[in-house]
């Protein structure tokens, strides 16, 4: 019997894109890589580019570890043009250590960065009108996806868009107008759309044929509850610990892989559990909860 | 397939222990040796199932000669050995040691390029059988080195503080970067067991104190229920919370002290399961770690239950 290939991602031990490089702490690239396989892993999303490494350092660790890369996450501020050649510039990145790496079949992951309302809003896209995106900036958005996927395309890679909290491609309302106007995969993630207020298995069932990869995470509806009674951002919001340990939630996730197997997904399935480390020693705490997301997955999934 | 429940689960460290059959002769001069069984948690459930327990070990060896012996020792022990699994390209480790009594016993460990227990895999384990065992044991030592780590992180995850679970707080030097390295994942491990044990030594590396009591009140804090200080010649603390004993050690001549740790240890699985009282446990413990370093061997020296009994009968004044 196959399985879906699983992966974790860095975000999950601390390391991501509003950490790196900054004053948070931060584990070194070979402890994560080493905790990752080590909890029976597959692959794993690039992270940070450069996290990992570049060229052939990139390569080897990863082949010395038996690790895939899953894919890569590129956001854009899609409905700030003025921002385009520098974001595009860290999807080339991502590109090239993608080759580097010898990973034809990885995804660039493209999100859209959302703006200051959204981010002070998370979970809110779906059912505040407001809070949407204009025709002339939905259309901008959907332009520069076109062109982002194009650019990935044309260098061999398979695209697909992230629906993500505090993005202007949040709600079941704006994912619905967004497969309706690109021709990009969707990669699905069971959290962000919960948040969102959607039903993620309903949502394979929908927009199945259109999925092209998959993000597993349960969501704690209290914490959402609390969320939006006060009204706090996507920060506090992961802080307070919105998105938690596979099984410790409100997703039927058992529901939602059950599902997965019914469509025939062939993708990667990946476990992400963004996690901003408070010190050196959470790191531990990391990889003990990312050892048990994965058994989770073996035992309720048998996968 | 249903299986019947075990007593006592370990998941750790396994090898071949090459011991001199002389006394007081170091490994240069030594000329005769004799094989048996090794590896702390292994020794644990060997000591266990001399009990009556019954029991297994998780761990790996190579695939080689040693392998089968280790299977063929598991079995005439009694232990069962259906969740030790070979790793093609990995020698068995074997550990040699020198014996100066009464207090000087040098280990060297070959477990190079790697110990094929630290490559217990997480996906690989039977996490019902992790999950039912009436006591589970597991290791600093298993922590030191993915993929053990993980594998080891996720079985305590997967059990959840049901039943017994107990930390050998087992801190070997050799088989880590820093003290400071093992504490982080030690307090990780902390969180998920109910029995904590360890020396004064294993302490300090565990909580950051060495004082016995300090040490038992730090780890109690971290959420064990039970903390068991090992203080060598001044016997063994361990406080549940309700209970304080403090019970002296039992006098023997030492003939080798190595293996004196899993008998005591094997002897907690037996004593907490058996639902004695906190100071039989600690009685019996320290009889079973005296009887064993009394004698040469570690796993084939694990005594019965009457052999305990006699020496605590023959300690009381």
């Amino acid at each position: 019997m196959t399985r879906p290939r699983v992966a974790n991602a860095p975000l999950s031990y601390g390391a991501f894109e509003a950490t790196v490089g900054t004053s948070f702490p931060v584990p070194e690239a070979e402890r994560v890589l080493d905790s990752i396989a080590g909890a029976g892993y597959d692959g794993t999303d690039l992270g940070p580019p450069g996290y990992f490494g570049e060229g052939d350092e990139l390569r080897g660790r990863l082949s010395e570890r038996g690790l895939g890369i899953a894919g890569g996450f590129v956001p854009i501020r899609f409905s700030e043009p003025e921002h385009w050649d520098e974001d595009v510039a860290g999807l080339q990145h991502t590109l090239d250590l993608f080759t580097a790496a010898g990973a034809e079949a990885a995804q660039p992951v493209l999100c859209d960065a959302g703006g200051p309302e959204r981010i002070a809003n998370p979970g809110r896209g779906g059912e505040d009108a407001a809070l949407r995106l204009d025709g002339d900036r939905w259309r901008a958005l959907a332009d520069g996806v076109a062109r982002a996927a194009d650019i990935a395309r044309e260098r061999g890679f398979t695209p697909v868009f992230h629906h993500h909290t505090s993005s202007y491609v949040e709600g079941v309302p704006e994912i619905e107008r967004f497969l309706e106007d690109t021709d990009v995969a969707l990669l699905l993630d069971s959290g962000h759309l919960a948040v969102a207020g959607g039903d993620p298995i309903q949502a394979l069932r929908d927009w199945g044929e259109r999925v092209g990869a998959v993000h597993l995470k349960d969501v704690r509806l209290d914490v959402l509850a609390k969320v939006r009674a006060e009204r706090a951002d996507m920060l506090t919001a992961w802080q307070w610990g919105l998105f938690c340990a596979l099984g410790d939630g409100d997703v039927d996730l058992g529901g939602f892989c059950a599902t997965l197997q019914e469509t025939g997904y062939e993708g990667w399935l990946v476990i992400e559990q963004d996690r901003v480390l408070e010190d050196d020693a959470a790191f531990a705490g990391a990889v003990a909860e990312q050892a048990r997301n994965r058994a989770w997955l073996r035992e309720h999934a048998g996968w | 397939m249903v299986s019947a429940v075990l007593d006592v689960l370990t998941m750790g460290r396994i090898g071949v222990d090459v011991y001199p059959l002389q006394t007081g002769v170091s490994l240069r001069e030594v000329e005769s040796f004799g094989k048996y069984l090794g590896g702390s948690p292994t020794n644990v459930a060997v000591a266990a199932a001399r009990y009556g327990r019954a029991s297994a070990v998780i761990t790996r060896t190579g695939e080689d000669p040693f392998g089968a012996f280790i299977h063929d020792a598991l079995r005439r022990f009694g232990v069962d050995d259906r969740f030790v699994s070979a790793v093609p390209g990995l020698p068995t480790p074997v550990t040699f040691c020198e014996i100066f009594p009464p207090d000087d016993f040098p280990l060297y460990f070959y477990r190079f390029p790697k110990a094929p227990d630290l490559e217990i895999r997480a996906e690989e384990l039977d996490l019902d059988a992790v999950r039912e065992a009436r006591v589970f044991w597991v290791t600093v030592t298993g922590l030191s080195q993915e993929p053990s780590r993980s594998a080891t992180l996720a079985a305590l995850a997967a059990r959840g503080k049901s039943g017994t679970t107990i930390l050998d707080l087992d801190y070997r030097p050799m088989f880590w970067e820093s003290r400071e390295e093992a504490r982080t994942w030690v307090q990780q491990a902390l969180e998920h067991v109910t029995v904590a044990v360890g020396n004064q030594d294993e302490c300090e590396t565990a909580v950051g104190v060495r004082e016995p009591r300090e040490a038992a009140a730090a780890l109690r804090e971290r959420g064990v229920e039970l903390a068991v200080v090992k203080q060598g010649p001044r016997g063994v603390l361990a406080d549940d919370g309700s209970t304080s004993v403090e019970v002296p050690p039992v006098p023997v001549e030492v003939v080798n002290g190595l293996g004196a740790g899993d008998a005591f240890g094997g002897a907690l699985c037996h004593g907490l399961l058996s639902g004695w009282e906190l100071e039989r446990v600690m009685r019996f413990c320290n009889a079973a770690g005296a009887l064993v370093a009394s004698r040469l061997a570690c796993a084939d020296a694990m005594p019965e239950e009457h052999e305990v009994e006699a020496l605590i009968a023959e300690a009381l004044p």
